[in-house]
């Protein structure tokens, strides 16, 4: 069997947090870790926190780690596609700085690339049955996808280029490989979890950290809206449904508070195009409730609003 | 004479971002390197964006021959906006211009540019006007500065921001209008040159399709980029201006014939490009006041009854 060094390259971004980032790297490099000689290059997206220096230690003791700095900020999902630019090896793995690992699993992934498979999905919090479905809301997830190479093609990356403003550009080559019937595999047992995150973590991966200066479409991005555009894409509307209600329910635990959220977030008039495409996303009866409920609400906040203002 | 060129040295970068282009691409460098051209000692990085045509190895001899000039190859091909959005993040110099594969240059009226350059007091200098039709309106002014090479920017501007915007306007093909709009909120002053530098550039048709959507063949593109052009990825970059009366007025200014009139002429022209999006229109509308709403729709019904006609 041929070594997975020659075979699996390792890109990490990271932004401004360097405590978390030695954690990762702590666990990649360990001794058990089976991928911890692969090449493994660390995108820093112009840190300002010292990030820099202690790579630059830790480059001298690991000769198969490259530090690339940009020289300024370009937001996660930029970074994230200059790693797949840069992939070079048959298989291309991207890992972010705040993650926890378990390769006790790790030989599926070997023999996965030996079977050539094209998208190996290497975790499952959000997996559940393994249906189509479910692999493209858990492949949403940066660091579950160790993609061939031969998918993050030039007409890709344009494509997903011009996806960065929906923060899941990574989600262009699972379409793609959906589209054209290539293989996806999912691991028994994943190998990239989650951290417990925090509420203000969430918001600075939505939409980076100088909110004042964006787009409006970008201000008011939400996860729902990024991942509607992505799966609008999609041919196949039943499993893009199913992917975005299984999601929603992750993300916003049901239903009617993600009608609340709706109607807090796109009440102008100019935002009416977004919970239009956000319904077009819904089963037929999720649709009608979603819509009915909308109005609802949107009258409701409005008519609150302005009792608000009269008090003043 | 050579106190001036060190001035230039120090304070103004090239960018020149080019894709398989060599033809055009020689006769571009042969005039910046000339002896009669002014920047032919200032910084000059070259992007190239994996051409396939032998213009690494025009680009190799460029180089070696002056160490002023900097080549960077892309390993894969990520598309001609997000090159652009390349440039504006290596820039580090107080001002940068990036000039495409195929300008021709009047050397002769430099001197009023250095002249603006020296007295330090712009932001923004033009070096087209071709579209001013010699008026000094902004609404031209900003139409203009679409060509990318039209602008010579200062770079203090380039913040984290501004380039997470260019990135996520990569799909409205002009990511150079989020520098633009940032400059014009902070009330940044343009300079209005008496000549022109950038002489008439005669993009044919076939090239003008190039530009809009790639040369490769693609095998999956999103419908919103399909059917994208850049009347409306124009509109849409328009949202970053802040100043809502400024965004209405540059609007209705844009052709000699008020809002009507350039949309009509503008969609005319790429009638069969044109079909209506619903996410492209729609966001196309949001910023549009209840007058031009009302125009555009006139626009859509004359257009919609010219296709039935042609198709006749």
């Amino acid at each position: 069997m041929a070594k997975i060094e020659n075979k699996l390259e390792v890109f990490l971004i990271t932004y401004n947090r360097r405590e978390l980032l030695k954690d990762t790297l702590k666990k990649i490099l360990a001794e058990g870790s089976p991928i911890k000689n692969c090449a493994l290059s660390i995108l820093d997206n112009c840190s300002t926190d010292g990030t820099s220096e202690f790579l630059q230690e830790l480059l001298k003791k690991h000769p198969n780690i490259t530090h690339i700095r940009n020289k300024k900020n370009i937001g996660g999902n930029a970074n994230a596609l200059h790693a797949y630019e840069l992939a070079s090896k048959e298989y291309t793995w991207l890992l972010c700085d705040d993650d926890s690992y378990d390769f006790s699993s790790w030989t599926e992934v070997e023999q996965a690339i030996n079977e050539k498979a094209d998208i190996i999905c290497v975790s499952d919090f959000i997996l559940g049955k393994r249906k189509k479905s479910d692999l493209l809301l858990q492949l949403s997830f940066i660091p579950a996808a160790i993609f061939r190479t031969e998918l993050l093609s030039p007409s890709m990356l344009r494509v997903m280029y011009d996806g960065v403003s929906t923060m899941f550009p990574q989600l262009c080559p699972v379409i793609q490989a959906m589209h054209t019937g290539k293989k996806i595999k999912a691991l028994s047992k994943g190998i990239v979890r989650y951290r417990e995150e925090t509420p203000d973590r969430r918001d600075s991966y939505v939409r980076g950290d100088k909110t004042e200066e964006l787009f409006l479409r970008q201000k008011n991005l939400s996860w729902a809206q990024g991942f509607c555009e992505i799966i609008s894409q999609l041919k196949d509307k039943k499993t893009a449904q199913d992917a975005f209600y299984k999601g929603l329910k992750e993300n916003y635990r049901n239903m009617s508070s993600f009608v609340r959220f709706c109607a807090k977030r796109y009440t102008g008039f100019q935002q009416m195009h977004i919970v239009l495409l956000i319904a077009s996303q819904l089963s037929f009866v999720n649709k009608i409730y979603f819509l009915f409920f909308f109005m609802l609400k949107v009258l409701q906040y409005k008519i609150l609003s302005t009792f608000r203002n009269h008090k003043i | 004479m050579t106190l001036n060129n060190k001035f230039l040295e120090t304070n103004l970068e090239i960018f020149l971002p080019t894709y398989n282009r060599k033809r055009f691409l020689a006769n571009t460098l042969e005039q910046l390197t000339a002896p009669e051209s002014p920047v032919r000692n200032c910084r000059m990085t070259i992007l190239n964006n994996a051409s396939t045509d032998g213009t690494k190895e025009l680009l190799e001899e460029y180089a070696a021959k002056f160490p002023n000039i900097k080549v960077i190859h892309h390993p894969k091909n990520i598309g001609g906006n997000a090159n652009i959005a390349r440039c504006f993040e290596l820039a580090t110099a107080p001002f940068m211009w990036a000039v495409c594969d195929d300008d021709s240059f009047r050397w002769d009226n430099w001197h009023e540019i250095e002249d603006a350059l020296q007295s330090d007091q712009y932001d923004i200098m033009l070096t087209r006007k071709h579209d001013l039709k010699g008026t000094s309106d902004i609404a031209k002014i900003i139409r203009q500065l679409t060509f990318l090479p039209a602008g010579i920017y200062r770079t203090k501007f380039i913040n984290g921001g501004v380039l997470m915007n260019m990135y996520n306007s990569i799909p409205n093909l002009f990511p150079h209008m989020a520098l633009i709009c940032e400059i014009m909120n902070k009330k940044g002053s343009v300079f209005l040159p008496q000549g022109e530098i950038i002489a008439d550039t005669s993009l044919d048709v076939k090239e003008l399709d190039n530009y809009l959507k790639g040369t490769e063949e693609q095998t999956y593109v999103p419908q919103s980029a399909r059917e994208m052009f850049w009347v409306v990825g124009f509109f849409n970059s328009l949202q970053l201006l802040e100043d809502e009366k400024l965004r209405t007025y540059v609007k209705n200014n844009l052709g000699r014939h008020g809002f009507f009139g350039y949309l009509m002429g503008a969609f005319r022209k790429n009638y069969t490009q044109y079909n209506a999006n619903f996410i492209n229109v729609r966001i196309m509308k949001n910023n549009m006041n209840l007058w031009q709403r009302f125009q555009f729709f006139w626009v859509r019904v004359f257009l919609k009854i010219i296709t039935i006609f042609r198709a006749k």
